[in-house]
């Protein structure tokens, strides 16, 4: 029967053994993922799990029909980054990943090596975990698990935003960097109209990157000469 | 009706963006008039009528105040003019629909009653500058990106700040300043988050540039001093006005120093740019005035880079896309260039002294150093600019006779 079939708010009930700092660990675990793994598809996968669980983490600051909205805008998020990363994928043309001398303003993967990533990823999980247990590093009025999340997700993201110029990445970083200045923000305003704003600032910033995305990873258009060939 | 106006201020820019988009590629000429004139139009439709209506927007208001009317005419003249020069000099597919399509969240920030919905709606016109800036080339989107990222990190600092100030609690004075300085340095090319400037300027069409740097920080400016206008506190009891000025004057002259060494003549520009932003930075919170006097310098500023990005488009409308060296045929594009250029480094004669020098005044009166500081940025851009035109009047190292010889 239709009625019997779980609701959304049923899904977040069930998943409440989640709730508290198993969700704020994982946060920090798929903003690891993240910071260090480039491959889009995986990124994405731990960008999309990232919502979800963050959306239990909104649901200890927010009412929880109002935290739900959080879950859609993400997942609209994932879905608009998902179908730039496909389109820039197919058109890309075959380079390799991580080595070499790169154009950094051309916007193409760095000299950043997976061992290098890792190492910087750690040092900032490791910082969030020792500033957020810190009396003098808890924001106010903040639940000391959802303080951790906060930590883990701004510095992931501005590691991001540090690391590389890819608009699908990097972009991703300045996205975690929204989801833990909402954790904070929400806790301290909770209208509906900024909930409403913030969500509209996500999607928006996510139609760009997007849009950023595809013009960066697209083999350059063939150059035909205008004039005729002797 | 004023509430008619400004419904047809936030409709019609929207309209008219999906008009261009449909037009421009068979008739980009006609796109860029039509945009240019409803642009104009919308300039006419800032008065404010007799009844002094608004509307509701979310929870708070959106007014055509007296304040806001002289922002809106000018960012909508200033459109029009930018969207008309366009159908000579095309400035990228994108340019006439994204840039009519900021217009509305533009008017939205310039004429909402709170400052986090202005704030956050200043989101949108990023977005629709980062799309102008990239203009669907396919390659480098560094410029855009960052320039996306500098306004996105500047919401949290704003919306928290506001939230302090909204809270009327004391405790928070210590950290609202803190907040505002941060977000305004980000979100105005403050030191030292000003290294978004000179990727724009090499990246972008010239005329976006133009719309970028002059009519996207008229809205920031106008949020800002309306937002230390309701709590002044912010003024009168922090430090915030004093860091402020020498954000700005450290970004002035690191821009002043760079341009000693800039590598390419878009560059330069992005470098004297951040002597003139700089130094609007410091411009801020000049007394009661302070809201006439930022608005009539980024009128200035307007004037001075539309003269450098004609200069640029005539250089570079050669075969080879590239500034040619100066010949009888286009030394009124130097010219043009050159003294947009001086203009942007504020020196007398120019229409960006009167601006520069009330910074100065503005400056000497905190500390005779920060005008010391603006100064120098002052001479060293003017140094870089001079030792770029004379290179560029000198002819070849391969032609001088010597060196041929050899």
């Amino acid at each position: 029967m239709l009625t019997d079939f779980p609701t959304l708010f049923d899904w977040i009930e069930r998943l409440s053994f989640l709730r508290g700092l198993p969700a704020a660990y994982i946060v920090l675990l798929t903003g690891l993922i993240i910071a260090v793994v480039w491959d889009w598809r995986l990124s994405l996968m731990a960008l999309m799990v990232q919502y979800v669980v963050a959306t239990l983490l909104f649901v200890d600051v927010l009412e929880p029909r109002l935290a739900i909205v959080k879950l859609f805008v993400g997942l609209f998020v994932c879905l608009i980054l998902y179908f730039a990363a496909r389109q820039a994928s197919a058109s890309q043309s075959p380079e390799p990943r991580t080595t070499g001398k790169w154009d950094e303003r051309a916007g193409r993967p760095q000299r950043t090596t997976l061992a290098f990533r890792t190492f910087l990823a750690l040092a900032v999980a490791l910082t969030a975990l020792a500033l957020s247990g810190r009396a003098g590093y808890r924001l106010p009025a903040v639940p000391s698990h959802v303080n951790l999340a906060i930590y883990g997700l701004v510095g992931m993201g501005l590691l991001l935003l540090a690391l590389t110029t890819r608009p699908l990445t990097a972009g991703m970083g300045l996205l975690m960097i929204m989801t833990g200045f909402e954790l904070f923000y929400n806790t301290l305003e909770q209208s509906t109209t900024m909930l409403i704003l913030l969500a509209g600032a996500n999607l928006i910033l996510a139609l760009t990157v997007s849009y950023l995305a595809q013009l960066s990873s697209s083999r350059p258009p063939t150059i035909t000469a205008p004039w005729p060939k002797r | 009706m004023t509430s008619g106006r400004i419904l047809i201020l936030l409709g019609a820019p929207l309209l008219f963006a999906a008009i261009t988009l449909i037009l421009q590629r068979r008739w980009p000429r006609a796109a860029a008039i039509i945009a240019g004139i409803a642009a104009l139009f919308l300039a006419t439709q800032t008065g404010i009528g007799p009844d002094g209506q608004a509307i509701r927007f979310f929870d708070g208001t959106l007014t055509l105040t007296e304040q806001a009317a002289p922002s809106l005419r000018l960012l909508y003249a200033g459109a029009s003019l930018l969207f008309l020069l366009s159908a000579r000099w095309p400035q990228g597919r994108e340019f006439l629909p994204a840039g009519l399509a900021a217009l509305t969240p533009l008017s939205v920030t310039l004429m909402a009653s709170t400052f986090p919905l202005g704030v956050v709606t200043l989101l949108a016109v990023t977005a629709c500058a980062a799309i102008m800036i990239q203009a669907g080339r396919r390659d480098a989107t560094l410029a855009p990106f960052r320039y996306l990222t500098m306004t996105a990190l500047a919401l949290p600092f704003f919306l928290v700040a506001a939230w302090m100030l909204g809270s009327d609690q004391p405790v928070f004075t210590g950290s609202v300043w803190r907040l505002l300085l941060v977000g305004t340095a980000l979100a105005l090319a403050g030191f030292p988050f000003h290294i978004w400037v000179s990727p724009v300027t090499e990246d972008a069409p010239p005329l976006v540039t133009v719309f970028t740097f002059a009519l996207v920080p008229a809205a920031i400016l106008f949020l800002l001093f309306n937002l230390l206008q309701q709590h002044p506190t912010v003024v009168q009891e922090t430090p915030f006005l004093t860091f402020l000025r020498w954000s700005g004057a450290a970004a002035a002259t690191a821009g002043g120093l760079l341009a000693l060494n800039a590598p390419s003549l878009k560059s330069l520009w992005g470098r004297l740019l951040l002597v003139e932003m700089g130094s609007a930075v410091m411009l801020i919170p000049a007394g009661p005035n302070g809201q006439q006097a930022a608005l009539a310098g980024l009128g200035l500023r307007f004037v001075g880079l539309l003269l450098v990005s004609l200069g640029l488009i005539l250089l570079e409308s050669g075969p080879a896309g590239q500034p040619a060296r100066p010949t009888r045929r286009n030394v009124g594009a130097y010219a043009l260039f050159a003294y947009g250029a001086l203009s942007l480094v504020g020196l007398p004669l120019t229409p960006g002294f009167p601006a520069r020098w009330a910074t100065i005044t503005t400056a000497a009166l905190e500390s005779p150093w920060l005008a010391l500081l603006l100064l120098v940025a002052m001479a060293s851009a003017a140094a870089g600019l001079l030792r770029w035109l004379s290179s560029s009047i000198r002819p070849p190292a391969s032609d001088r006779p010597g060196l041929t010889a050899q």
